[in-house]
């Protein structure tokens, strides 16, 4: 039996995969949404070749989310992109490296990714974990220190070492590729970054990336979901102002 | 293709956990409740394996690393020496292993995070430099905040609190409130395609 204050929830769910499930099939069957240019995903070609020209490596972070819980989406958009950016810097002879901290999950992912990037010339070394967020600080600041990075890209579910990564990758004077979903951290990509992926912007990423028709079509419905509870979210208001508790009366 | 390989193995593996989920979580179904909590003594039970394989393969990676005299190998001697005095420990008693832990381990860890501070300061330097309009309205705010935030600042203007309160209360919370529901969004879209088939980077 579904439970009564629930049942509002289960409706909108229920809803929304349909939504989407209408427009990923609409969009393999060919009518493709157009999707807005994203800055920073079009800055990936221009920050790997920086990289390439002055000789410098590209480090990626995808910060402490783990593949689980809330942080699950964030984590994975990043490895996404992480899949993206390896395959560019591959294709024209970046050296990339990838720094993985407390999710040891995540580590065997990244690493199918590169070597499938990079195939005969992959090196363990392009992998480094660290177990714990001051053994990333530590890692981190002395590596950038060292190594000069040229391109730093921070993207996925990052806690408070966004300060740490994006400061030392700025001090190394590289150009930076920063995105999150998390409300606190965002001030520091926005500020520290060159390029930002804020909020859903990340996790369209992929799909952004990949070209797929059907992820494109995710997208799309992505926006009239968001539409959907614009609409909800201006009854709601319209409501309480002529005395109606419109969340009650939906059972909410 | 190896079976193993198979993409529609972790399809249905997730598909599984995101119904009983799912049911469990809406519907209150006894038998979707107890399949949901089963579920997750299973996660403690992989993550224990997990841990096990972990170690394997930290053992053998340094290991080579030693024997082919790779860049840094000297370090891969403090993990091994590390792992031994902590597995000792463990067996030696709560105050070897409290030592070692609460004495030593916490107080390294606290000290590098404080190290933080300075990236802290030096980072807003660069977010408070005005380069546009965009710098300016940033710089603003983070100079009330910091204001807000100051016991000086309370004490001697009390009227003027009313502005930052209002930039926390009303844009800040605002637009926080999009990013998290444009994240919720995002979260759906994506289990979606993985539940499709058509999300693959969780396999690699």
């Amino acid at each position: 039996m579904l439970t009564a204050t629930l049942s509002t929830a289960f409706v909108l769910l229920v809803l929304s995969f349909a939504l989407f499930i209408f427009f990923i099939y609409r969009a393999v069957r060919g009518t493709v949404p157009t999707i807005r240019t994203i800055p920073g995903l079009t800055a990936f070609n221009e920050v790997i070749g920086r990289a390439v020209e002055t000789g410098r490596p590209v480090y990626f972070s995808t910060g402490v989310g783990r593949l689980t819980g809330g942080d699950m989406s964030m984590t994975m958009a990043g490895l996404s992109l992480l899949g993206h950016a390896a395959k560019l810097s591959a294709d024209i002879g970046a050296d990339f490296n990838y720094i993985a901290a407390v999710a040891a999950e995540a580590v065997p992912i990244a690493e199918d990714m590169i070597k499938t990037a990079y195939r005969e010339k992959y090196r363990s070394e392009q992998v480094t974990f660290v177990p714990t967020q001051p053994a990333l600080f530590s890692a981190v600041s002395g590596t950038y220190e060292r190594e000069k990075p040229a391109a730093n890209f921070v993207l996925g579910a990052l806690y408070w070492e966004t300060v740490i990564v994006c400061e030392a990758g700025a001090r190394a004077g590289a150009m930076q590729i920063g995105g999150t979903g998390r409300l606190y951290q965002v001030p520091f990509i926005a500020s520290l970054c060159d390029y930002s992926l804020i909020g859903e912007e990340l996790l369209a990423a992929g799909a952004y990336v990949s070209g797929e028709r059907a992820l494109l079509g995710s997208i799309m419905a992505s926006d009239v979901l968001r539409a959907i509870i614009v609409a909800l979210s201006l009854i709601i208001m319209l409501g309480s102002i002529f005395g109606q508790n419109v969340p009650k009366l939906l059972g909410m | 293709m190896s079976w193993v390989r198979r993409r529609e193995i972790p399809i249905a593996i997730f598909a599984i956990c995101f119904f009983v989920s799912v049911i469990g979580y809406y519907f209150k179904d006894p038998i979707a409740v107890a399949l949901n909590s089963e579920l997750s003594g299973w996660i403690m039970i992989m993550t224990n394996i997990a841990l096990g394989t972990g170690f394997i393969a930290l053992f053998l990676h340094h290991s080579k690393k030693i024997s082919r005299k790779a860049k840094g190998f000297p370090f891969s001697f403090v993990i091994f020496g590390a792992i031994a005095v902590m597995f000792i420990a463990q067996y030696s008693g709560p105050a070897i292993r409290g030592w070692l832990y609460n004495d030593i381990f916490s107080n390294v860890t606290t000290a590098v995070i404080c190290f933080a501070l300075f990236y802290e300061v030096s980072g807003a330097y660069r977010a408070f430099r005005i380069r546009n309009l965009d710098a300016l309205l940033l710089m603003l705010a983070g100079f009330i905040l910091i204001l807000h935030f100051a016991p000086f600042y309370e004490s001697a203007v009390p009227s003027f609190a009313v502005i930052p309160n209002w930039i926390l209360e009303v844009p800040g919370m605002g637009a926080g409130r999009g990013i998290v529901i444009g994240v919720a969004i995002g979260t759906i879209a994506i289990a979606i395609r993985i539940l499709l088939g058509y999300e693959k980077a969780y396999t690699g």
